[in-house]
């Protein structure tokens, strides 16, 4: 049975093997049931402060105490180790062993994943009669602990994911300390409820942060009015929306995750651009409901073509920036040296490049779909409704779209190129300084202003541009600017990019540039 | 598990290369090492060696090129050639906290060895390194010379074809490189391809026939040992001990077409012989009928040390 079950997961076997150590399995079952009693003890003591005495005020309070501490354990403490188990392979130096062999790497991710946790189940398992004396005794419904202990292990499967995903991008550089770790879950924390908040108005996938609360709908009856959640105009009940919400997030992190842990293991691997999907399906879905809320119909179709058009080359851009393989057969071939295709495309070819590729046939193929679809208008070119100033005039609109989007892509393209040339050991670092200058970098961001969906200004836009914003009727001066501001930076950023390029090539050895 | 080798060539690389930012590791690599053979991989440090066995072993991409092992290419079948071939790196790490029985019952694990045929491996494999008596004690507790031996035998947990050793007999006592030593010429006997890299030239001389000599990332000499010492002296290399006048003998030993005689002086007299080896008997008569007192008469075999002094002029340990 058990070599069946390591047949199928050695990594789950070796782990469990070292946690579930009698002297180690004592000494956390001792902890653990500590734990569980103090709590207990806490109870007691509440009581005593309040003068409520009574059995459901006593184990409702327990419910609760034992919820939090299967979600410590499970979406905290568990994350923690299956992080720390591949952070540890970089850092030791086991993980050339894990190279040599080969199973595959999926498998030694899920052995991670269900393996890592060995202390975290036995703690657990502890708990589980404490939270059972709570539910019994308790006001609260078995189904409603039931949905909360789902949701706890599915936002488990999502956070552990993303740690891991983390773990596998650092490789084997030292981690911050805990101090910046800190930092950043309280500027995490403060993200999360700033975006639950906003979520609140928002027809897309940020509806899921809803799920965050059910915790604190427990805790709180202020936060009951949570118990469904809208999503593009539906409401699903909450637990089993964020159960298969996160249980899917936290398969395309893991897929993530394997790509890049193949790619550090010399396992080609091409992966389906499922982040271009799941953001291409958001924007569409976005595009649906305005449709199906009356708006407009480019009010609906502005996300659709940004997500068909365009999501898919940013997913190319951050894929190849964030790929930490080398450029050289790249540079070879700039400086004549035959390098076959296969080879050139077998590992990195330069985002730009890729991104251009992509945008050309996207671009074929929009203007194939809009003649298609708008060929009337073309021939019949009419203004229907002056104070929209012809935005609502089919071909034009998608024309004048899809223009600075094109720009822009490129634009990202080459920034992260650039990056790619000058952050050879550090491309996060390229990514890290885009996600910084995001908002100051003239983009798409859709937001609502007066009734539609518009492009809005970034900081740096309303900088340059001299138009003020009162009705409508200002975004074409807008429009201009915006344009203006983008091409001047994708020029600029293509001249840094020639620099760099040429400088890369200079550092060949010779005696490869034949 | 033990699936034969594709080609006559265990190893063929052609053009490899590998760079490490402006250092170039391995510059157009071009080699072949026949299937069955114990190949020495010498070179100074930073010759490239590591970088080769590593690429060989799927560990690293090279920049360049291609190779193949046991028939299969290294960039685009990287799994079918890590079942074919055993690594054993020379700076390693090991899981502190497992037992050197679990640590190798894991690898078979990975590597996919039969359920039924893991307990018997790692028995095998632990007698084979003398540590069965260490199979239940944490690998925090054993030695350096222990870990050395248990990842030897991590190596060959799923019988593979190919061996790709990187100094494998630094950091063990003499007994255990003797042990070694005996293991791997088990293994070769075995129909096994063994690549050993190592800096004791003369251990390497002890049981590799073929040899690789790397420097800066350039293969200065590849081949059977005895072929690349023809190569490079193309004459048999001659040893005589006498008793009595060395002119005489060196009168009569010049007489024969195609002595060279070395300059030397006392009882040992060296000299090349460009003929076939028959020449050796009649030198010998020669001088017994000249009266002069022959203590031995021998080729002297060349060895890898030798080899490696004359192509890179490099001294080494």
């Amino acid at each position: 049975m058990e070599l069946r079950f390591a047949m199928r997961l050695p990594e789950a076997w070796r782990l469990l093997r070292i946690s579930w150590k009698p002297g180690r399995m004592a000494g956390i079952g001792l902890l653990a049931i500590s734990v569980c009693l103090l709590s207990v003890g806490y109870i007691v003591f509440s009581a005593y402060l309040t003068r409520d005495f009574t059995l459901p005020s006593l184990a409702k309070l327990l419910c609760v105490i034992m919820l939090i501490y299967q979600g410590l354990l499970w979406d905290v403490i568990l994350p923690a180790q299956v992080s720390n188990s591949l952070a540890q392979e970089f850092a030791v130096g086991t993980w050339q062993f894990q190279q040599t062999t080969p199973q595959p790497v999926r498998r030694l991710l899920l052995g991670k994943l269900l393996g890592a946790g060995g202390d975290v189940y036995l703690a657990a398992g502890i708990g589980l009669p404490f939270l059972a004396l709570g539910v019994i005794a308790g006001p609260y419904p078995l189904l409603n602990v039931l949905g909360v202990c789902l949701t706890i292990i599915a936002l488990s499967a999502l956070v552990s994911s993303v740690t891991l995903y983390f773990a596998a991008m650092a490789g084997g550089r030292k981690q911050g300390g805990a101090v910046t770790t800190v930092v950043v879950l309280v500027v995490l924390l403060w993200m999360l409820v700033g975006l639950a908040d906003y979520a609140k108005t928002r027809p897309g996938s940020f509806a899921a942060l809803h799920p965050l609360f059910i915790m604190l709908a427990m805790i709180n009856p202020k936060w009951a009015s949570f118990a469904f959640v809208k999503f593009f105009g539906f409401a699903f009940p909450i637990v089993p929306f964020a159960v298969v919400f996160y249980a899917a997030c936290a398969w395309w992190i893991f897929t993530a995750t394997e790509a890049q842990l193949r790619r550090s293991m010399t396992i080609p691997m091409s992966r389906t651009p499922l982040f271009a999907a799941f953001i291409a399906l958001e924007f569409c879905l976005i595009g649906f409901s305005h449709a199906a809320a009356g708006k407009p119909w480019y009010a609906a179709w502005i996300p659709i073509y940004i997500s068909l058009n365009l999501l898919p080359l940013y997913y190319v851009l951050l894929n190849h920036s964030l790929n930490l393989s080398e450029l050289r057969p790249w540079l070879y071939r700039l400086r004549g040296r035959k390098i076959s295709w296969p080879e050139l495309f077998r590992g990195d070819a330069p985002g730009v490049f890729t991104v251009a590729v992509l945008l050309a046939i996207f671009a074929l193929g929009a203007a194939a779909f809009n003649l298609r679809l708008h060929g009337q208008d073309i021939l019949n070119w009419a203004t229907r409704s002056p104070q929209l100033y012809r935005l609502n005039s089919a071909p034009l609109i998608v024309i004048l779209l899809f223009l600075p989007s094109v720009v822009i892509v490129l634009r990202d393209a080459l920034f992260f190129q650039a990056g790619q040339l000058l952050f050879k050991r550090g491309r996060e670092i390229a990514f890290a300084a885009y996600l910084i200058l995001f908002g100051a970098l003239p983009g798409l961001l859709m937001v609502r202003r007066f009734e539609n969906p518009v492009l809005d200004l970034s900081p740096l836009t309303a900088l340059l541009s001299s138009v003020v914003i009162r009705d409508w009727k200002d975004y074409q001066g807008l429009y201009i600017n915006y344009l203006a501001v983008n091409l001047a930076l994708l020029v600029l950023l293509a001249a840094i990019n020639y620099r760099l390029l040429r400088k890369a090539q200079q550092n060949l050895p010779p005696e490869l540039v034949k | 598990m033990g699936e034969s080798v594709r080609t006559e060539q265990a190893i063929r690389t052609r053009r490899l290369r590998k760079e490490y930012d402006k250092v170039v590791a391995l510059s157009a690599l071009d080699l072949e090492v026949p299937a069955g053979e114990i190949c020495g991989l010498i070179g100074p440090n930073g010759a490239g060696k590591s970088t080769l066995l590593k690429i060989l072993a799927t560990v690293i991409r090279p920049d360049f090129g291609n190779a193949q092992v046991a028939g299969f290419d290294v960039n685009n079948d990287p799994l079918p050639v890590r079942r074919r071939v055993g690594f054993m790196p020379d700076f390693f790490a090991l899981y502190e906290n497992v037992t050197a029985e679990d640590f190798l019952a894991y690898f078979a694990l990975a590597y996919g060895v039969a359920q039924e045929k893991i307990k018997p491996r790692v028995t095998e494999l632990l007698q084979m390194v003398n540590l069965r008596d260490k199979r239940t004690e944490l690998i925090s507790g054993l030695s350096r010379g222990m870990r050395q031996r248990l990842v030897f035998a991590k190596t060959l947990v799923h019988d593979p074809q190919v061996l790709l050793l990187d100094e494998p007999l630094s950091g063990l006592d003499p007994r255990a490189r003797m042990d070694m030593r005996e293991a791997l010429r088990g293994l070769q006997n075995s129909g096994k391809t063994i690549i050993v890299s190592s800096h004791i030239l003369a251990e390497l001389s002890d049981f590799c026939r073929y040899v690789v000599i790397l420097e800066k990332g350039v293969l200065r000499a590849s081949g059977a040992v005895d072929e690349i010492l023809a190569r490079l002296h193309g004459a048999l290399q001659v040893r005589v001990e006498i008793i009595g006048a060395r002119e005489k003998a060196v009168e009569v030993i010049s007489r024969t077409p195609g002595v060279s005689i070395q300059p030397g002086d006392g009882a040992i007299i060296n000299f090349s012989l460009a003929a076939e080896r028959a020449k050796l008997a009649e030198i010998n008569a020669a001088l017994v009928s000249g009266g002069v007192g022959v203590v031995s008469l021998e080729e002297k075999r060349g060895d890898i040390e030798d080899i490696y002094h004359q192509i890179s002029g490099h001294e080494v340990q």
